[in-house]
């Protein structure tokens, strides 16, 4: 590795992206520990790649974090009883329900009838398409389909937000590294009227890589 | 008064005049024979590196710093034994290998903890809660990313920095979906990188407040 290289092949960059293997990202940090020029370019690029995901990210939201679960029981439940509950079964049920399982194997874990199948489209540049979901539409819960392409990953993290930061819900999930899909089944009530953001990001090196984003909204 | 983004630059200023001192043979042969003044000298040219690597593999401060005060104990304790490093100069090589051997060695073992706990790897990134400081410079950042953006008059080159830095997307996956040869690419990138370094570096230079 040599100065030419790294600079033709955007290795300052894709290093801190997490986009270079193991043996390269290795190579480079040996070159970086020798070199100060490029150990001091690697720190200003890091500024910038920070502050640039940071200020051109479509909607900035400060969620509070809550558990759509622990609502939903909450609502059915007394409060101790529900959280005693929700403590054992988020994790299982929550697990289940992120996990490309068909429908009908949920069945035994949490019946859902009449749900609602939408196919949602990422967010691409400055462009925020939104799908608008009638409420009464998914009064029976609703599965979220997306489709990545391939990716090259089997783990994903996915988070959910409601815009305005009043609530947001994340959990890891399995993901066709070929196929790219994810299907996102959500149980009756978890959504209430506003605008969601669904992200979906991976680890690579050790650091949270954001692979897709998608807009939606319930309405009246 | 001296502003974040001046001092942050008189940092990397410090630095390199450090490196202009610094002489590995000597600091090895130094250490070897028993002087403290030479380990500081080693502590602080490589402790900037060993933080920043580890950092970038782990995303975690606290480990990071675990991780990189390990590397440098073990790093002095080699280099005051009589065995020492068998080639000085290649100093700067031995500290990173350590450092990744260091790295991979709690990998391993965390690899193993996991596997028996069920846990995943997203369990294992940190909420980090940022200091006022870092807000601080955050917005510093963010005033010199701004001027970037701001200087881009093409809605596409825009859209090349998003995709590039934002959405992590690759260079060829970029230039096939927008239709821009690679060399288009790299005079964005080159442009974006040289206007983020002249908005947050030069300021700094001969001024201060």
């Amino acid at each position: 590795m040599d100065r030419q290289y790294i600079e033709t092949n955007h290795i300052v960059d894709r290093y801190l992206l997490g986009q270079l293997s193991e043996t390269e990202a290795a190579e480079f940090e040996a070159f970086y520990f020798e070199h100060e020029d490029i150990f001091e370019e690697v720190r200003i690029q890091k500024a910038m790649q920070e502050s640039l995901a940071q200020e051109m990210r479509p909607v900035r939201t400060k969620p509070v974090p809550a558990s759509a679960l622990q609502n939903w029981l909450d609502r059915l439940m007394p409060v101790g009883l529900a959280r005693a509950a929700a403590a054992v079964l988020a994790v299982a049920v929550i697990a289940l329900l992120m996990q490309n399982i068909d429908l009908r194997e949920q069945e035994d874990v949490l019946i859902l009838t009449d749900v609602a199948s939408v196919t949602l489209a990422q967010v691409r540049g400055d462009s925020v398409p939104v799908v608008v979901l009638p409420a009464a539409a998914i009064s029976g819960g609703i599965r979220l389909s997306t489709n990545l392409g391939p990716v090259g990953y089997s783990k994903v993290q996915l988070r959910l937000s409601r815009e305005g930061g009043t609530w947001s819900w994340s959990a890891p999930a399995k993901i066709d590294p070929v196929k790219g899909t994810i299907d996102l089944v959500l149980s009756p009530g978890t959504l209430q009227r506003g605008t969601y953001r669904l992200t979906v990001s991976t680890a690579a090196n050790g650091q949270s890589v954001q692979l897709a984003e998608y807009v939606f909204r319930i309405s009246d | 008064m001296i502003s974040l983004r001046q001092s942050l630059f008189s940092d990397i200023s410090g630095e390199h005049r450090a490196v202009m001192d610094f002489d590995p043979n000597q600091i090895s042969r130094r250490i070897g024979a028993g002087d403290k003044t030479a380990e500081t000298a080693l502590v602080q040219h490589f402790s900037p590196r060993l933080m920043f690597m580890l950092r970038q593999r782990t995303n975690d401060e606290q480990l990071a710093e675990d991780l990189h005060q390990d590397t440098l104990r073990i790093v002095l304790e080699r280099l005051r034994s009589p065995e020492s490093i068998a080639e000085p100069e290649k100093l700067a090589g031995f500290v990173h290998k350590t450092a990744l051997n260091v790295y991979i060695g709690y990998v391993r073992r965390e690899g193993r903890r996991n596997t028996h706990a069920g846990g995943d790897l997203f369990d294992e990134l940190p909420a980090v809660e940022p200091s006022q400081l870092d807000d601080l410079l955050r917005e510093e950042k963010i005033s010199a990313v701004r001027t970037v953006i701001d200087g881009m008059r093409v809605e596409r080159d825009r859209d090349i920095l998003y995709r590039f830095y934002v959405r992590a997307q690759e260079k060829p996956d970029i230039c096939q979906a927008l239709g821009i040869s690679s060399e288009n690419f790299d005079r964005v990138i080159s442009r974006a990188r040289k206007r983020f370094r002249e908005a947050f570096t030069g300021s700094t230079k001969g001024t201060s407040t």
